[in-house]
């Protein structure tokens, strides 16, 4: 058994399909605040693998390959993942999103469970939530809390 | 102090939906070496909300809500992700998945950008790629390798 190598980025790693990756990297570099890390493309012009980081973790990407059975979520009727990105600035970070022209979701609101959140789309139909740790609140106080919500919703 | 991101989560995760959700997540278990965190469960029996474990970091997951567009990829005919773990011990991480009844579509490999990987496949049709990283590559091997046809991509 050999010894865990230390590793630069996160162990749990989100890795979406684009139709068109390349301008997926473009734009959320742009939009919100990626940076690129590495990129191969397949020579058609699309892109076999690509990592972007966001304060050293990081997520990856590819082109949809038809041959795989990936697909952009624009041509699926729902999300089965969807993506969580703890900021340091929830309200800076939207903002800069929303001049950028992100499909804003919903605006930050702080939430029961002690966190700053706002939902946002991307250009291909990712939702992403973004999120600040702002507040503690213990585990059995939230799933309480929940608990009421959902039955308050029924 | 507020910690940001919280203990026990690394700062990008992604947040998967089951049709099954309380399936998903002894599999999950059994298979994957994930450990069992927050679970919160709806009047109807459907998971609001569920925490997973591994190595201080954490792993999302519901069930379905299609009213708000989030479905199995079993549901929905196709998948648009997939997700990525770095483990410790490639191989014996495998066997435990296909001892749990994973279907492992590409077996253990070491691949030219150094990592040894294998691919599974969840109940739902949620492709896995569990990676350990085996050796360190340096730039002009992998400039080489990219341009070896027979070193794959």
């Amino acid at each position: 058994m050999s010894n865990p190598v230390e590793l630069e980025h996160q162990r749990i790693v989100p890795y979406l399909t684009y139709g068109d990756a390349s301008a997926a990297i473009e734009w959320l570099c742009r939009v919100f605040g990626f940076e690129e890390v590495r990129r191969m493309e397949v020579g058609d012009g699309r892109i076999g693998h690509a990592a972007l980081s966001f304060n050293g973790d990081l997520v990856m990407i590819a082109s949809a390959f038809q041959e795989a059975g990936t697909k952009s979520p624009r041509d699926l009727d729902g999300l089965h993942q969807q993506i969580t990105v703890y900021v340091d600035d929830v309200d800076a970070h939207f903002a800069h999103a929303q001049a950028q022209g992100a499909e804003i979701l919903a605006e930050p609101e702080d939430q029961f469970w002690g966190s700053r959140i706002y939902w946002v789309e991307d250009l291909e139909g990712h939702r992403w939530t973004f999120q600040q740790q702002v507040r503690i609140v213990p585990d059995e106080v939230s799933a309480a809390e929940m608990l009421n919500v959902a039955i308050s919703d029924d | 102090m507020v910690q940001n991101p919280p203990e026990g989560s690394q700062r990008i995760l992604p947040y998967l939906n089951y049709a099954d959700p309380k399936a998903a997540i002894g599999f999950l278990i059994d298979a994957f070496g994930f450990e069992q965190g927050l679970l919160l469960e709806m009047p109807d029996g459907n998971i609001g909300h569920c925490e997973l474990q591994m190595g201080g970091e954490t792993l999302m997951l519901a069930g379905e809500f299609a009213e708000g567009g989030l479905s199995s990829p079993k549901s929905l005919g196709g998948v648009h992700a997939s997700v990525v773990v770095y483990v410790d011990d490639l191989d014996a991480h495998c066997e435990r998945a296909r001892a749990a009844g994973a279907q492992i579509v590409q077996e253990p490999e070491d691949q030219f950008y150094g990592d040894r990987t294998y691919r599974a496949l969840d109940p739902e049709g949620v492709g896995w790629d569990f990676h350990q990283h085996v050796r360190d590559v340096t730039p002009e091997e992998m400039a080489a390798a990219m341009s070896d046809p027979n070193a794959g991509a």
